[in-house]
């Protein structure tokens, strides 16, 4: 059992404490409600632009770091496509550090032409690293334009293209500050070291005097739901021929997430799992094959990813694929198959608790999802789940109509 | 009563500091198995959950053929006689345990997270995949086939030949710890080869038994049962001697790559292991180096200039040696400006002296690493690891906290000189 306490200051921000006495650090982590999904198409990249404008300084600090190195501390951010999250480690006798740097950049940013040039400049770099100087770099870029044609999520979190990156002006920062980096917008997990009296009186201090902003009104529009199959063919300087196969599922609160979740790992997780008993091991398809859920605040992708044994048509081995996609959904899976994934998922539950950060962002992810409480529940949720349902929801989710499929190919040159 | 803001806070007055003076480490309780085994347990964790980890002198120094260490360790994975392939990663999976194998420099090792209530089952599959694995024919092609795939990734990667050539250029292509794998590597790859170096270094007198999490006697009578016998002695691995390429000739070398959008920067020289007398302040020269978000190659090279998404410099231990490496991927056009500024980080230290303002913030930003990465058993039980196959103890950490708290600007200047001078280092680019 996790052991937290909450409650919410004047302005709207929610505030979660762990406490943990057998450390000698507190974890500080917030996050911000918004992500990728809160961009417009034609200015992509910027949720996670401005998480790295975040750390060039604020009102009263000139950078951000360095006051928190000198705690002993240390600090890192990410965004995805539904949130921007932010965490501070440090000794808890610094505690008060971290208040005071987070809430500093939370009342005022300090932002200016060189500043937004400069951090320009590095997430730049940051996308030719990690999406264009690699073999199959760009492929969350394909997946996300094939498989989304109106919700946001057809974009990744790392934008569009380097066009959209270099073209942010300072009044995009100014606006998109104003709106998203507010009190009512964030939640404020402390962990480790505390006490709920102390971190009770640390936040009405550092952040109580920050004003709330307007309430939020997201207007994301819903990804319709897809009629046929889609297909798209990538020849590129890869090593060799891989394939990814993408089926619209639910979002992180529906049942569907939780069946589907488990169904990943019956499919694909391990070499224990069906898909590489079958079509890596006997049949000598793939290589590797992966499954797995993007568990994303709106409704997601069932993604499998596969590479061909070199020499291996393509099309060949997706269609031994799909027949045994075509199998599992017809067949009840074993009694012993769903509580093996069960205790792996209990033992995942365990073993990621161990950490007081990872608890602090699991207490946070969970009270934005809905329900803090989740952190000890949601197991309960996976427990539930029967053969019924993995029948029923691999049955939605495996149609060939509901599936995109990209066939990313080595350049024979 | 929590105090309530009425908008009188000074926010520009930092919040008192407290400093973190001095480290409370858990010690490792040490057991022997019946066999001889040395066991150090790391206990405290709330958690109802174990790490066990096998350590045996089976890295690539005790090899005779390439990816004999790698392969072997990676093989565990694939079960053994009782338990193949799937029914061992079958039963692993129904009890929620995981496992992780590992053939490093000079040791290899095997990794299991368990929780206690499965404990018992879980060793039992486990014990002969340590003490015999099958090593499946069919097996041993399916990872082959895969390893291969990602080999074939890694070497369109600047980063990845970038590693490669700077390993090759200290040690030479023969040594272990400088050769970095080819596909040719692979053709050579025999069962019995893996099979010979598992019976001659996966043996009770070559291993030790890291044990961390929620430890109680029940987890030590499990591991003299399965662990604690002589029907796997073996004999320790005798200590084989290799050339090292005489690399003190500066080698600079330049490789373009068509079309790409950045280059690979790796700068360095060999040093020493951790075992040095000069090792540990070291460290602290490092650490205001490269060694840190807030270091000067960071500052400079991606916080003032934004010619990268990152910088790093370090120091790399190994049993017979250790070398200094810096590491960065930058955008082409910038390649040789970025360059020339590490050049000038390192000239800078060597020419003035830290401020106290900088050093002051170090130490405090090393005491705070410290204090976090020894939080909690399983921490410590890794760093410990880090220790003990240097023949160190626990005492090596409170000795760096002395490092870290007393080392002068004189001192750091003098080291930064004497190993941190430009015209010595090897600098490799590709991309």
């Amino acid at each position: 059992m996790v052991q937290y306490e909450r409650f919410t200051l004047d302005n709207g921000l929610r505030v979660l404490v762990q406490e943990d006495q057998t450390t000698p650090l507190a974890a500080v982590n917030i996050l911000y409600d918004v992500g990728s999904r809160d961009e417009t198409p034609e200015k992509t990249g910027f949720a996670h632009l401005f998480e790295h404008l975040m750390f060039e300084g604020s009102a009263n600090i000139e950078n951000f770091d360095e006051p928190l190195q000198r705690a002993g501390g240390e600090s890192n951010a990410f965004t995805n496509s539904d949130i921007t999250n932010y965490y501070d480690i440090l000794p808890a006798a610094n505690l008060e550090t971290a208040f005071w740097l987070e809430s500093d950049r939370m009342l005022s940013l300090d932002i200016n032409e060189e500043s937004l040039e400069l951090q320009r400049k590095v997430v730049i770099e940051e996308f030719k690293e990690n999406y264009l100087n690699q073999p199959y770099g760009d492929v969350w870029h394909l997946i996300s334009d094939l498989a989304y044609k109106v919700h946001p999520y057809q974009w990744p979190t790392i934008g569009k293209n380097l066009a959209h990156i270099e073209a942010f002006k300072l009044n995009d920062v100014t606006q998109f500050f104003k709106k998203f980096y507010v009190p009512n917008n964030a939640i404020l997990v402390v962990g480790g070291s505390v006490t709920v009296d102390q971190v009770q009186s640390l936040s009405e201090k550092w952040f109580g005097g920050i004003p709330a902003g307007k309430p939020i009104n997201r207007d994301i529009p819903f990804e319709p739901i897809q009629t046929s199959k889609r297909e798209l063919e990538i020849v590129a300087d890869v090593p060799g021929d891989a394939l990814y196969k993408l089926y619209h599922m639910g979002d992180r609160n529906s049942t569907n997430f939780y069946v589907m979740d488990l169904v990943s790992d019956v499919l694909a997780q391990g070499n224990a799992s069906l898909l590489y008993r079958r079509l890596v091991k006997e049949l000598s398809l793939f290589t590797e094959i992966e499954a797995y859920t993007t568990g994303t605040m709106d409704a997601g992708l069932f993604i499998i990813e596969a590479k061909t044994v070199p020499g291996v048509d393509m099309k060949r081995a997706e269609k031994a694929l799909d027949d045994e996609l075509a199998r599992f959904a017809e067949t009840r899976i074993l009694e012993r198959e769903l509580l093996k994934v069960k205790n792996k998922q209990e033992s995942a539950t365990v073993f990621s608790e161990v950490n007081i950060l990872h608890r602090a962002m699991n207490l946070a992810y969970y009270e934005l999802i809905g329900d803090a409480g989740l952190i000890n529940t949601e197991m309960d949720k996976y427990l539930a789940v029967t053969e019924a349902d993995v029948l029923l929801h691999s049955q939605q989710v495996f149609k060939p109509e509901n599936c995109s499929t990209i066939y990313y190919y080595a350049n024979k040159k | 009563m929590p105090i309530k803001n009425n908008g009188k806070l000074d926010r520009s007055v930092t919040p008192a500091l407290a400093r973190v003076e001095h480290l409370n480490i858990l010690r490792p309780q040490k057991l022997s198995l019946p066999n001889g085994i040395p066991v150090y347990v790391f206990t405290g964790l709330q958690q109802d959950a174990v790490r066990i980890e096998w350590i045996f002198n089976a890295g690539k120094w005790y090899e005779q053929n390439t990816l004999q260490s790698s392969m072997a360790a990676r093989m565990m994975k694939e079960g053994s006689k009782a338990y193949p392939s799937h029914e061992f990663n079958d039963l692993l999976d129904f009890y929620g345990a995981s496992v992780k194998a590992h053939g490093g420099a000079d040791t290899a090792s095997f990794q299991l997270y368990s929780l206690n209530k499965h404990l018992a089952p879980v060793l039992q599959i486990v014990e002969e995949v340590v003490k015999s694995p099958l090593i499946d024919p069919r097996d041993l092609e399916i990872v082959t086939q895969s390893n291969r795939e990602q080999l074939k990734v890694n070497m369109m990667k600047p980063d990845y030949l970038a590693d490669k050539a700077f390993t090759e250029s200290l040690y030479g292509s023969k040594h272990p710890y400088g050769h970095e794998l080819e596909l040719e590597d692979y053709d050579n790859l025999t069962r019995e080869s893996l099979l010979s170096f598992h019976k001659q270094f996966y043996t009770a007198s070559n291993c030790s038994i890291i044990v961390s999490g929620n430890i109680n006697d029940q987890v030590i009578k499990l591991l003299e049962r399965f662990f604690g016998g002589t029907d796997w002695l073996g004999a320790p691995a005798t200590v084989s001697v290799h050339l090292e390429l005489d690399s003190a000739e500066r080698l600079v070398k330049y490789e373009a790559i068509d079309g790409s959008y950045q280059s690979a920067i790796r700068i360095g020289k060999k040093l020493f292991n951790k075992t040095n007398t000069e090792y540990q302040e070291l460290s602290v020269v490092n650490t205001i180096l490269g060694g840190y978000f807030g270091s000067r190659l960071m500052s400079n090279i991606r916080e003032d200039k934004g010619y990268t998404y990152g910088i790093y410099s370090g120091l790399n231990s190994m049993r017979h040696g250790g070398h200094f490496i810096i590491s960065t991927e930058v955008g082409v056009d910038v390649r040789q400006a970025a360059i020339d500024e590490i050049y000038t980080e390192m000239s800078r230290l060597q020419e003035e002296p830290v401020d106290s303002e900088e050093l002051d913030l170090v130490r405090n930003y090393m005491m705070g690493r410290l204090l976090n990465g020894l939080d909690g058993p399983f921490k410590v039980a890794g760093m410990y690891k880090g220790l003990y196959i240097y023949d160190l103890d626990i005492d090596y950490l409170y000795s760096l906290v002395d490092a870290i708290n007393t080392i002068t600007p004189e001192r750091i200047q003098e080291l930064a000189n004497k190993y941190f001078d430009p015209a010595t280092m090897h600098e490799i680019t590709v991309g």
